[in-house]
């Protein structure tokens, strides 16, 4: 059996409204396996790449393809999709729902069952599972509509928003069960979030899109290559340790008499800065290596405007 | 063609149908239908003809039933397709592995399991009743109900179409006007009572021709089904049988242009 590296490739994507362009010449790859999170001010195309990929949508123009194939029905079946604003229909118990749900997905109505049973007692909602879904909070909806995704074990998770409506210990379970599906089944998660928090933590790459083009595009440590920063705070500044500092750092800058921001040059180790200091005879009161969080990242790159 | 897919979103129109409120109304109708005919007795002089009254109220169910049936294949079909779409729930049901024809053809065949049903419950009633009351099996309903299914089958394709492309009002309203301009029309040109009363004008009555051979012909069709279940009281409609197979044509067509606009037609979340 051909098996494919990518588990999301777009090719040069356009996607307009009218005269509204909504993505741009989109190329974007998700290898299988990776956790990507997909990050972008409201409006910037994030929910129209994700209705393309659940066939909701069309190109403009260019291609993508789901584990190497043009989106097809039977493609839908490598892939679980949670909606930002989830909509279940009101006549339905809970229950129901996940049965109904994995029918759809082709199994027969025992199968449906079973699976829709063990899944709604993994995202803790076992106890109402008789209930009416129209009776349900926005959070036990985020809860039962992340079970339906999971109907099928499919290979790629496209998550909008997950999270949105969750309390903190909600917040941790979702992380969790992403993670762990990831981790166990090698599932790919695609995720659409404002959560930077969330997406730092659990994001092995993210791309940041703007008015529909992609600006930045890679692991969160190489978006963030060549903006570390330490924090040293010595008990006295010996003429050794200025002129030790001179040697190692970029920029600097003194915040008071014994604390200075500094950035190091990019052939020092920065482990070893300690050690260089200790033996200049500096007295190390403070070590901090800072760098700049995802949430620093996107305001950098969007420029802080939509 | 996923026909799996097909039958679950049937089965669960069909349930969404039955746990409806508005399905109590549709019920409570129907019973009246057949309240008012079960307490018909005795005979009635037609053309000189002493016959049954029950017979005659028996035609009259048909076609309160008939109408009837043609008024909540629309409705049913615009408050489910419209409502879905207002509330967005297609949304995850449409990320499931089934096309947007394949589900919107199981809502389809959801709702018209729902008039058969009313349909096969009240005349299931009438015939055990006339049964307990005459002693015989009443099997002419039957015979005539089949014919009417197109007709139904029709209404919803369209308003289902019409309920995709614009909204609940535009569908209710188009559908409605052409089930009764149909009806209309078909008096106008082949009901000989009618045309006692009402004689148009040799141009008009070509232009009338032409809506009435290009339209949906609903009215002839209910007009054939009942000559079916009692000739004698209907006149022979000798053009009624090209109604089914008109009708039956348009249904070919309706389905062609859903193909083709669902495989274009994008959904906003």
């Amino acid at each position: 059996m051909k098996t494919h590296l990518k588990a999301i490739e777009a090719i040069a994507l356009c996607k307009s409204y009218g005269s509204l362009q909504v993505l741009k010449n989109l190329n974007l790859e998700v290898k299988v396996g990776e956790i990507f999170g997909f990050l972008g001010h409201n409006g910037a195309g994030k929910t129209s790449f994700m209705k393309i990929l659940i066939g909701l949508s069309y190109p403009s123009s260019g291609s993508v393809k789901l584990f190497g194939e043009n989106i097809q029905v039977k493609s839908k079946k490598k892939i679980g999709f949670l909606p930002e604003k989830v909509s279940i229909p009101g006549f339905l118990k809970a229950i129901e729902f996940l049965v109904y749900c994995a029918r759809l997905s082709g199994k027969s109505t025992r199968e449906a069952y079973l699976q829709a049973n063990e899944l709604i007692e993994k995202v803790g909602l076992a106890e109402f599972k008789n209930e009416q879904t129209t009776n349900f909070s926005k959070g036990m909806l985020q809860k039962l509509a992340l079970a339906q995704c999971m109907i099928g074990e499919p290979e790629l998770l496209l998550l909008d928003e997950p999270g949105s409506g969750l309390d903190p210990l909600g917040t941790v379970e979702l992380r969790n069960l992403i993670l762990e599906q990831n981790q166990k089944r090698k599932v790919t998660i695609f995720l659409n979030s404002h959560r930077l928090l969330e997406v730092e933590k659990i994001c092995t790459r993210i791309g940041i899109l703007q008015k529909g083009e992609l600006i930045a595009l890679g692991a969160i440590s190489d978006l963030t290559k060549g903006k570390n920063q330490i924090k040293l705070r010595l008990e006295t500044w010996t003429e050794s340790l200025m002129n030790l500092m001179f040697q190692i750092s970029k920029e600097h800058k003194f915040i008071n008499e014994q604390e200075v921001v500094l950035e190091p040059k990019e052939i020092i180790d920065t482990t070893q800065i300690p050690k260089l200091v200790v033996e200049n005879g500096g007295n190390i009161l403070l070590y901090e290596k800072s760098y700049e969080s995802l949430e620093e990242i996107f305001i950098r790159l969007t420029g802080g405007t939509k | 063609m996923n026909l799996k897919g097909t039958f679950v979103v049937a089965e669960m129109t069909f349930q969404e149908a039955i746990r409806k409120r508005f399905i109590i109304f549709i019920l409570l109708i129907s019973s009246f239908f057949l309240l008012l005919n079960l307490s018909c007795e005795g005979a009635i002089n037609v053309n000189g003809q002493e016959r049954s009254l029950m017979r005659f109220s028996a035609f009259f169910f048909f076609y309160m039933v008939g109408i009837w049936n043609l008024g909540i294949s629309t409705q049913i079909t615009s408050s489910l397709v419209t409502e879905e779409l207002e509330n967005k729930t297609y949304i995850i049901l449409l990320s499931k592995p089934i096309s947007k024809l394949n589900y919107y053809l199981g809502k389809a065949f959801g709702i018209f399991f729902i008039i058969i049903a009313n349909t096969f419950l009240v005349y299931f009633i009438y015939s055990i009743s006339i049964y307990i009351k005459m002693g015989f099996f009443f099997f002419d309903f039957w015979k005539s109900f089949f014919p009417m299914l197109l007709g139904y089958a029709l209404i919803i394709s369209i308003v289902l179409l019409l309920s995709l492309a614009t909204n609940k009002t535009v569908s209710v309203m188009i559908m409605s006007g052409l089930i009764v301009f149909s009806f209309i029309i078909n008096g106008i040109l082949y009901e000989t009572n009618v045309e006692k009363f009402f004689e148009p004008a040799k141009k008009i009555h070509a232009t009338l021709k032409i809506f009435y051979w290009v339209l949906p012909q609903f009215g002839s069709l209910t007009f054939f089904s009942s000559s079916l279940f009692e000739s004698s009281i209907s006149q022979v409609h000798y053009l009624g049988e090209l109604s089914v197979y008109q009708i039956s044509m348009w249904i070919c067509v309706i389905w062609l242009i859903l193909y083709f606009y669902l495989d274009r037609r994008e959904f906003s979340e």
